[in-house]
């Protein structure tokens, strides 16, 4: 087992989560009250006793590099092994941003070939799953496989979103990239295990071609030629790279829904900030609702996901809501179906969010083109911004980021309504 | 400018603190949920920006040493200075425990003579305040005397529980009085005091020879105080001295008041400790939290009223908790009560069961200086079987389990022993 390493692909900008990804990448997206996005894989990685570790980065880095130091929470901060991120470098023919994933991979190839692995797990940074990938590795050894891929069931309402996979034996015989209509019911999880020899021989042929796609070039030629194993996984994976199932999946963390997190044997490992202990004022009432370190509580909270430091004062409601670390709600203010980001400031009496789930778009960053939607009927709040006393907005928005209190009620940085 | 070493004297047994100290040193006690009570001393040391610290360890270190590690959540893992534990051992001269304070010093004398820094600071490693040394060393250097020592304010109600000291008007040192009943001055004795480190030496050279116990309370500071040598610096926050499980208790509930006089949530001032990885706490649709604080890892179904958790307690549906302090880990199942309780780690609570009843308020037949005043103590890994009632005053040996529970009613007062220990305390 000590043979194997991970590359985590996580240069990825997350573009529908709108303005949550305008100053950090997806895979540093906070999640679940305490996380970001990434923990998830490099817990995996360490619990399945993987402990080298590559992450490629490339939009906005800084908030992802902060986050994993020198990997000292998953113990990744060792002599043998360990985290590296990978970021774009000029060199003295090919000065080029990452391309595409074969080309992240590519460009790092004498990374790869560094720690002489026997294999590579390349992995995506911006899912939410737990699994043991000793098992892929026992089933990808037995099989004498050259690549072994995970794949799990979906309903067919959701096939357009997966590259969809046909299956004979454990032999993955047909893939379909985000398919409008097909039979095929098995996903693929993004979840590739390489021979790191045929991994390398692979990305020469076809990434100095001119083709940079790891499924497109590489995965689905493999299939052709029958190199493909699959493995398939039918624990909790969820990719959370649009609004509403970022949304919901933080919401599948809830009391009342399940609590697949508390695994003790198998715990999430992520960097902490040093907070003393949540204080529940004599005013409080918290119900199904998840609350981190630091937070001080005086008002009423439900059905919401509370990060490290936030505040919500007395007299105040904040109902099926994500509020990230130190956002703060003073009183007598009502934030329903919001996700507030990092400090963000909600003055006293503020009406936010629509009470229920509504099909809106919430226009677009000025530097993307992305129109980000949703039907939860969500309010978004960039970091930084804060919200004027007595300000009422009962409709789905999204508000840009670092917006002064005059901003926002002078109505500029509300995004919605701007089409693209 | 700082340039003093720190001895923190971490070797005392916390007698008063019932079964929470039996087994830990008193500076190892779990408080405030997630900290220990030696946090509170080291994060005033690194903010002081001390970072040679010296730890004299004797009576039970291993969960201090295993807490404190190589120091890192305060940065003390570091190529200059850093943490080091200084424990009893044997050398060619013998070998004996440290037989106070002070001697404990004199046993590490080389430690302190090879030392290039101008002052040693010894400090207590069983007090709860926030303090900048910074500010005592400066007022050290200016006021130019071999010793300086710590006073803060006391009510002169309580006045009789400290140690007082008497100064002039200049803040000299004149005299002393041991837990006065009628005392001269309502300035105590923090137990922190900044020596000129060659003035140290020498009266650690001279006074070793005439008391094998030698302690700084007791003979050092008397000592230099007959030759004029100690002046004083007035602290003026929050500090406290978690003596007694009483003080322990008091000390918790204050910090749940809407302007607590420690606050915890001082950005500046973050207590640093050694986190452990627990996912944040869950509250369920029918929990009702309120006036409580709680650590990561918790989940609470039932109500918690007026309470302090530490990580990973376990409340069901239908069970209170009031007033009482739950360290990492326990759990309290269905329909139980725990009120003005004290448990220590992984105390499981069977269903039903009720704890802290109030019965004739008798004082604990065991300890009844200790537990007199209402609380009732479980040591750790007690597990209480279902339905079992238990008064007030009481305590509840560590590992204590279903098979001790002999009466269905633990009166007030009542010391519930076990022998499954491998060393009993008593």
């Amino acid at each position: 087992m000590s043979t194997i390493q991970a590359f985590v692909l996580a240069g990825g900008r997350g573009e529908q989560l709108g303005v949550i990804t305008k100053h950090r990448s997806m895979a540093a997206v906070p999640f679940g009250g305490r996380y970001r996005i990434i923990d998830f894989t490099l817990s995996n990685c360490v619990n399945s006793r993987v402990h080298s570790v590559y992450v490629a980065a490339q939009y906005a880095p800084r908030s992802l590099q902060e986050h994993l130091g020198l990997g000292r929470p998953w113990d990744l901060d060792r002599r043998d092994g360990g985290v590296c991120i990978l970021l774009p470098y000029t060199g003295r023919t090919d000065s080029f941003w990452y391309r595409g994933t074969a080309d992240a991979l590519y460009r790092n190839l004498d990374m790869l070939m560094a720690r002489d692995s026997e294999m590579t797990l390349v992995l995506s940074g911006d899912q939410v799953y737990r699994m043991n990938y000793g098992e892929m590795i026992r089933q990808h050894r037995r099989h004498r496989s050259r690549v072994t891929i995970a794949v799990k069931s979906v309903p067919e309402a959701d096939v357009g979103r997966f590259g969809m996979v046909g299956v004979e034996g454990t032999r993955v015989t047909r893939f379909e990239e985000k398919p409008a209509t097909t039979d095929l019911r098995l996903a693929s999880l993004g979840i590739y295990l390489f021979e790191t020899e045929y991994l390398m021989q692979r990305l020469r042929e076809v990434v100095p071609a001119g083709r940079y796609d790891l499924v497109l070039d590489m995965l689905i030629p493999a299939v052709r030629e029958g190199e493909v194993t699959a493995h398939i996984f039918e624990g909790f994976w969820e990719d959370v790279g649009e609004l509403d199932t970022y949304y919901n999946t933080n919401r599948s963390l809830l009391p009342a829904a399940s609590s697949y997190i508390m695994d003790r044997r198998r715990p999430v490992y992520t960097q902490s900030e040093e907070r003393p202990p949540a204080k529940f004022g004599a005013t409080a009432s918290v119900h199904d609702s998840i609350i981190a370190n630091g937070c001080r509580i005086f008002g009423h909270v439900e059905r919401s996901i509370l990060f490290p430091g936030v505040l919500v004062g007395e007299g105040s409601v904040v109902r099926d809501s994500i509020l990230f670390s130190e956002a703060s709600v003073y009183r007598h203010a009502r934030v329903v179906r919001s996700i507030l980001d990092k400090r963000v400031v909600v003055g006293d009496g503020v009406v936010l969010g629509h009470d229920e789930p509504a099909e809106a778009s919430l226009g677009r960053l000025a530097d993307s083109e992305v129109v980000v939607h949703t039907r939860e009927g969500l309010t978004v709040v960039g970091k930084f911004t804060r919200i004027p006393a007595g300000f009422d907005c009962r409709r789905p928005v999204m508000l840009d980021s670092h917006l002064s209190e005059d901003a926002v009620r002078a109505g500029l940085g509300i995004l919605s309504g701007v089409s693209a | 400018m700082s340039d003093a070493d720190v001895f923190i004297l971490v070797g005392g047994q916390g007698s008063r603190l019932s079964v929470l100290a039996e087994h830990r040193a008193k500076p190892a006690v779990p408080f405030a949920g997630k900290y220990r009570i030696i946090d509170f001393t080291l994060t005033n040391c690194v903010y002081s920006r001390l970072f040679k610290i010296y730890m004299l360890t004797q009576y039970r270190p291993r969960s201090l040493v295993e807490h404190v590690g190589v120091g890192k959540p305060w940065d003390l893992d570091r190529k200059w200075g850093g943490i080091a534990f200084l424990h009893p051992h044997q050398n060619f001269e013998g070998s004996s425990w440290y037989g106070g304070t002070a001697d404990a010093l004199v046993q590490n004398l080389d430690v302190l003579q090879r030392s290039q820094a101008e002052e040693a600071l010894i400090l207590s490693g069983d007090h709860v305040y926030k303090m900048n040394y910074e500010w005592l060393l400066r007022a050290h250097r200016e006021q130019g005397r071999e010793v300086t020592l710590c006073v803060v304010e006391v009510p002169w109600e309580e006045t009789r529980h400290y140690g007082i000291v008497v100064t002039d008007d200049d803040g000299t040192v004149i005299g002393f009085e041991e837990k006065p009943i009628q005392a001269k001055s309502n300035l105590a004795s923090m137990g922190v005091y900044v020596f000129s480190r060659p003035a140290l030496v020498r009266i650690l050279q001279e006074l070793q020879q005439e008391h094998r116990n030698l302690d700084f309370g007791q003979h050092v500071i008397p000592a230099m105080q007959a030759r004029g040598a100690v002046t004083t610096y007035r602290y003026g926050g929050y500090w406290l001295d978690i003596g007694s499980v009483h003080s322990y208790h008091t000390a918790s509930m204050d910090l749940l008041g809407s302007e607590p006089r420690l606050n915890l949530f001082d950005g500046q001032w973050h207590v640093l400790t050694t986190e452990h990885n627990r996912p944040p706490t869950c509250v369920e649709s029918s929990a009702r939290v309120r006036d409580s604080m709680l650590t990561d890892g918790c989940q609470i179904a039932g109500e918690v009223l007026g309470s302090i958790l530490g990580p990973g307690v376990v409340v069901e549906e239908g069970a209170r908790v009031e007033q009482s302090v739950l360290m990492d880990d326990c759990v309290v199942r269905r329909g139980a009560l725990v009120t003005r309780c004290i448990l220590d780690k992984r105390v499981k609570v069977g269903p039903k069961a009720q704890l802290g009843v109030a019965g004739d308020g008798r004082a604990n037949l065991e300890q009844p200086e200790v537990l007199r005043y209402g609380i009732t103590v479980v040591g750790k890994d007690a597990k209480i079987p279902a339905h079992q009632v238990v008064g007030t005053n009481c305590l509840v040996d560590m590992l204590a389990g279903a098979d001790d529970f002999t009466q269905r009613h633990l009166p007030d007062g009542s010391a519930l022993r076990t022998q499954r220990l491998h060393h009993p305390v008593r």
